[in-house]
């Protein structure tokens, strides 16, 4: 007990009412404390022992299963923000589009040009390891038409 | 000692229980605590019960041998201030 709580109880205890009782629960412990063999007292503390052993069991189980749920929705938060780091770092998609009669020329990202004839469309993806140029839509189903994708001079 | 036995039966079982596993069978309040998942003060308040209620029944021993859920209060903060005096458990 620290010093303040045994100032409290000091003040608490100074009231007649109050030490009555502390007396009375004092008697009452030490009453018990000879009747713990008592074949009563023993069935109430086998069944006491069982209930603890099965909550300890359930208790555990709910400790672990807590522990596990937390594991897994730390584990999926971290997929999610590296998967979003991904959409954001590794995402370089982007689509360039002609209309008909429209000749277009487009420096890409990395340095190179690409050239798209009317009614095109190339999805150019530069990654760090890799470019994909994909084209969606062209004049007469043509690949990449007057195109050239090497690297910059 | 009878009257003692039978207040000690008739207490609520959550809180006859964790009594039981205190005084008998000496476990700590934080191991108590522990197993059954809640705070060390929810247990001290179980016993601080089981202390209030049993103090009551036998005060009123001489009357009845009815014992109920409700809690003397005083009997209740003596309960407790005598589970802080007691040394460490």
């Amino acid at each position: 007990m620290s010093e303040a709580d045994q100032a409290q109880f000091d003040d608490w205890l100074a009231v007649p009412d109050n030490a009555d009782a502390f007396a009375d629960m004092a008697r009452m412990s030490r009453a018990l404390d000879g009747l713990g063999e008592e074949p009563d007292i023993i069935s109430l503390r086998t069944a006491a022992l069982c209930d603890y052993e099965d909550r300890t069991d359930s208790g555990r189980r709910r400790g672990e299963v807590r522990k596990s749920l937390f594991a897994v929705a730390l584990a999926a938060s971290l997929l999610l923000a590296f998967l979003g780091v991904l959409s954001v770092w590794g995402d370089h998609s982007q689509r360039y589009a002609t209309s008909i009669g429209e000749r277009r020329t487009v420096l890409l990202d990395d340095g190179s040009q690409l050239a798209l004839d009317g009614d095109s469309t190339v999805d150019v993806d530069l990654g760090h390891y890799r470019r994909s140029l994909v084209l969606v839509r062209g004049a007469r189903g043509s690949t990449l038409p007057r195109t050239r994708c090497g690297p910059s001079p | 000692m009878e009257q003692l036995v039978r207040a000690l039966e008739a207490l609520p079982e959550r809180t006859r229980t964790m009594f039981v596993l205190y005084k008998f069978e000496q476990l700590s309040q934080d191991t108590i605590a522990e197993r059954y998942g809640i705070s060390k003060s929810a247990v001290k308040q179980q016993i601080a019960k089981a202390m209030a209620l049993l103090a009551s029944d036998g005060r009123r021993k001489m009357k009845d041998s009815v014992i109920t859920d409700t809690v003397d209060p005083r009997a209740e903060e003596a309960a407790s201030w005598y589970l802080s005096s007691l040394t460490a458990r």
